[in-house]
């Protein structure tokens, strides 16, 4: 088996992968395959059906029983062409009576209905293998891709029926609607030569269909095998040698590693298979037990190549990685490396204390400048980014600091006590002399406003009405100044928008009581 | 009609007042600021809208007025079918007279109660604002007097929504004041139920039937005296930037207009005469300041969504108003 000429891609592929690589292969190589498979079965059928004659189905089921015999002739064909080795007829027909012998009986027994089939023929008609040799074949095979062999058995099988079915079918669409036909008679006949013409188009779907079945088993089986025994990687080496040619030693390692892959034969079994096969036969075959100092020279011979300067030639990386500080630090008490080279750059440029003060001055500087700045920037943004917030929040703190102190104006005059007059009665009794009333009552109610918010604590705000401020003073419950603030407020209102000038007497009274509530209570 | 009863004296008027709110607090029970807000309704020649459930005695208040003094009094039960011309009237062609007759609607009545004016679609509602602001019935083109003095006192029911029918802005303004009537307190419960129930299988025989106790040309006496109640200048500033006020709040969509100045001044005049003053107080001014607006304004969408009223927007806003400078 020379690998450099087979004719397929040997590469690892999944089972569908290799289903369809046997699909291309039946295509490719489709009449040998087909007329393999043809012939014989069809001297089978002839045979049979003169034979039997009167049954008609003895003829079908023979050919189908015949089957894993009829199967052989293609894969034998395939495992030749698959190294570019075309097959004449001639050749195959020589080859045909030992191709069918081999295995026989067990084929046409009790593995005729086995599933794998298309799978599991390729070891008896390329390997040739049998019994127990076969049998630890065949477990070593079924590993992978069986699942896909009984599946690809399923689909051929219902694949027949399809066609057979589909081509009378077709029969049936092609006759007039005038004429009338019992098709039920056309798909299951009993009796006639509809019979014979279902049996004829069964054969032909069992033709049709073989070379792909056969093909699709032969991929899984050929798939496995490169899985199993690297013929990629054998190729590889290949090349590699025809590369090495021109070196001694390398191009001897070549030759050694082709003689230790290409060892096996693709029809012969492969090491393992025949160490097994030894062991089973004991010591006739013997075949391992004589490759065996071969192969320790061979493996001596790799090692000694692999220990050479052509596997170890050096190679130097560069690039940044962290140091192993423990292990050039024992102690742990060394100063950091870039401490020393930044003494070391002091010491190269001769800086002295003052220049270093200078230095970090300068540094200093800018650093300051530059945090300024930034300060400065941030206070600006801030202002600017939540400037809603800050002002609802002064407007708060504003009306707070009103609640929390008296206001200095209210109705307009000013109620702070430093813009009254020390002596408020005298300046009112002036004013009202003068016959100032308005201002003299207004005078007089503001001062008694002022002492009210900052001796009597009252708190009171500018949409407060005379009324409302009286009603402040009322909650008090203190009866005196409650009475004099009422009496005071009603002659202030009567004034102020009744234009209600009070009698003198009512206005002294006030002033009398003012003195006894607040002057005295100073 | 006398010379007394066209020119009344202040004190005259404030004795007679205090009879008419003694009257009206003897039958409506625990309601004194509802009667007073009416009364101010009355001397000010507006309209109120009465806002409260059901069994509170709107129609009994109306009633009870009526009676008070020697006018007519209507009602109109407001449907879903109700017609303009059930309220204000139409003309027909009279056969045996052979010529058209006008058969006035029960508008023509010295206080009308439209009860659950919000139950007519706004066709029908629209019926209402000639009379309520010219006083006045226009049909087949000839303008009809209404009697004087005339009161519209309408009630809705806060509570129901469906089925009803929001009156248009343009209604609402032509109300002089919207006001709210709530639950008596317990005691005045108790007495208003132990008023009815004894002695009386019917409620309407609990009230008593006294009679009038003052004329139609009194009232329009008290209107004119009300009139010339004395207003500072300090207290128009501050009836106008209470009104302003809504209308620079973020917080109301739509502020009021005018007619709410000219009516928080009308109304202060009455509650200052009928508190016995021949002027007006800020005080007044602001204590009418809600229920003369509180029906003026639009709350902006996220004042509705937070579920506040008119009255908790407006009284804030009103209490940074600041107070007249004396």
């Amino acid at each position: 088996m020379d690998l450099s000429r087979i004719s397929v891609v040997v590469r690892m592929r999944s089972a569908r992968q290799a289903i369809d690589l046997g699909f291309v292969m039946a295509c490719a190589w489709w009449k040998p395959l087909f007329l393999s498979w043809l012939i014989p079965s069809a001297l089978l059928y002839f045979l049979l059906t003169v034979l039997f004659h009167h049954q008609s189905w003895v003829a079908i089921w023979g050919v189908w029983w015949f089957k894993p015999l009829l199967d052989r002739a293609p894969i034998y064909i395939a495992g030749q062409a698959l190294f570019d080795v075309k097959t004449s007829p001639l050749q195959c027909v020589k080859a045909l009576p030992q191709l069918y012998k081999s295995d026989c009986l067990p084929w046409l027994t009790w593995r005729r209905l086995s599933p794998s089939r298309s799978y599991d023929l390729p070891v008896t008609v390329l390997e040739k293998l049998k019994g127990k040799a076969r049998q630890s074949r065949l477990r070593q095979l079924h590993r992978e891709n069986a699942n896909a062999a009984i599946c690809l058995t399923m689909v051929c099988i219902h694949l027949e029926w399809l066609l057979t079915l589909g081509a009378v079918g077709l029969a049936l669409l092609m006759i007039p609607e005038e004429i009338n036909v019992a098709s039920q008679a056309w798909f299951v006949p009993q009796e006639g030569p509809m019979l014979w013409v279902q049996s004829l188009l069964s054969y032909f779907a069992m033709a049709f269909v073989a070379p792909f079945y056969t093909m699709a088993g032969f991929a899984l089986y050929l798939s496995r095998r490169i899985d199993l025994e690297g013929w990629d990687i054998e190729i590889r080496f290949r090349h590699l040698a025809a590369k090495q040619a021109r070196k001694p030693a390398a191009g001897l390692a070549a030759a050694c590693l082709i003689c230790f892959f290409a060892g096996p034969s693709f029809f012969d079994p492969p090491v393992w298979a025949a160490e097994i096969s030894a062991q089973n036969k004991g010591p006739k075959s013997g075949s391992a037990s004589s490759r065996a100092p071969e192969y320790e020279r061979v493996k001596k011979q790799i090692l000694e190549i692999l220990a050479g300067d052509d596997f170890h030639k050096p190679v130097m990386t560069q690039g940044w990685r962290l140091k192993k500080r423990d292990a050039e630090n024992p102690n742990g008490a060394a100063l950091p490396e870039w401490f020393i080279r930044f003494v070391e750059f002091l010491e190269q440029n001769n800086a002295g204390p003052n220049r270093i003060a200078a230095w970090f001055g300068r540094g200093a500087r800018v650093l300051e400048f530059l945090m300024w700045s930034g300060l400065a920037f941030l206070t600006l943004y801030l202002l600017l980014r939540y400037r809603e917030g800050l002002e609802a929040f002064a407007r708060n703190a504003a009306a707070k600091k009103q609640q929390g102190h008296p206001p200095n104006r209210l109705f307009a005059p000013d109620v702070r006590p430093e813009s009254l007059p020390e002596d408020v009665p005298t300046q009112v009794r002036r004013l009202w002399q003068r016959g100032a009333a308005r201002p003299a009552l207004s005078l007089l109610y503001r001062a008694t406003l002022s002492k009210l918010m900052h001796i009597g604590d009252f708190v009171f705000h500018e949409g407060h009405t005379e009324g409302e401020c009286l009603a402040i003073v009322k909650q008090s419950g203190e009866a005196a100044l409650c009475d004099y603030t009422m009496r005071l407020t009603l002659l202030w209102q009567a004034l102020a928008y009744g234009h209600h000038a009070p009698q003198s007497e009512a206005v002294e009274a006030l002033l009398t009581q003012w003195e006894a509530l607040f002057q005295h209570g100073q | 009609m006398s010379e007394e009863e066209t020119h009344m004296t202040f004190e005259a008027a404030r004795q007679c007042l205090l009879q008419l709110k003694k009257r009206l607090n003897a039958e409506l029970l625990g309601q004194e600021a509802v009667v007073d807000q009416v009364l101010i309704a009355l001397l000010s020649n507006g309209h109120v809208l009465i806002e409260g459930v059901p069994g509170l005695g709107k129609t009994l208040l109306v009633r009870t007025l009526a009676e008070c003094f020697q006018g007519a009094f209507k009602r109109i039960q407001f449907t879903p079918d109700l017609m303009p011309a059930d309220i204000t009237g139409h003309v027909l062609y009279d056969m045996k007279a052979a010529q058209f007759r006008m058969r006035k609607g029960p508008v023509f009545t010295n206080l009308l109660l439209a009860d659950e004016i919000n139950r007519s679609p706004a066709k029908t509602q629209a019926a209402l604002l000639e009379v309520m602001q010219e006083k006045q019935v226009t049909l087949e083109g000839r303008a009809a007097a209404i009697p004087s003095p005339f009161m519209v006192l309408a009630t809705q029911n806060p509570i129901e929504q469906e089925g009803t029918y929001p009156l248009p802005e343009a209604e609402l303004d032509r109300f002089l004041m919207k006001i709210f009537m709530d639950y008596p307190n317990h005691a005045d419960e108790v007495a208003l139920t132990q008023k009815i129930t004894t002695g009386h299988a019917d409620d309407l025989e609990a009230f008593s039937h006294n009679g009038a106790i003052i004329s139609a040309a009194q009232i329009s006496a008290l209107q004119g005296l009300a009139a010339d109640i004395a207003v500072d200048a300090q207290v128009f500033d501050y009836a106008v930037r209470l009104v302003r006020a809504t209308r620079d709040s973020a917080a109301i969509q739509r502020g009021a207009g005018p007619r709410a100045c000219i009516g928080l001044i009308r109304c202060a005049r009455a509650q200052a005469l009928l508190h016995g003053s021949d002027f007006v107080l800020p005080d007044d001014v602001k204590n009418m300041a809600l229920p003369v607006m509180r029906h003026r304004i639009a709350l902006s969408p996220e004042m509705e969504i937070d579920g506040l009223n008119a009255d908790q927007v407006l009284g804030p806003l009103f209490s940074a108003v600041e107070a007249p400078r004396a």
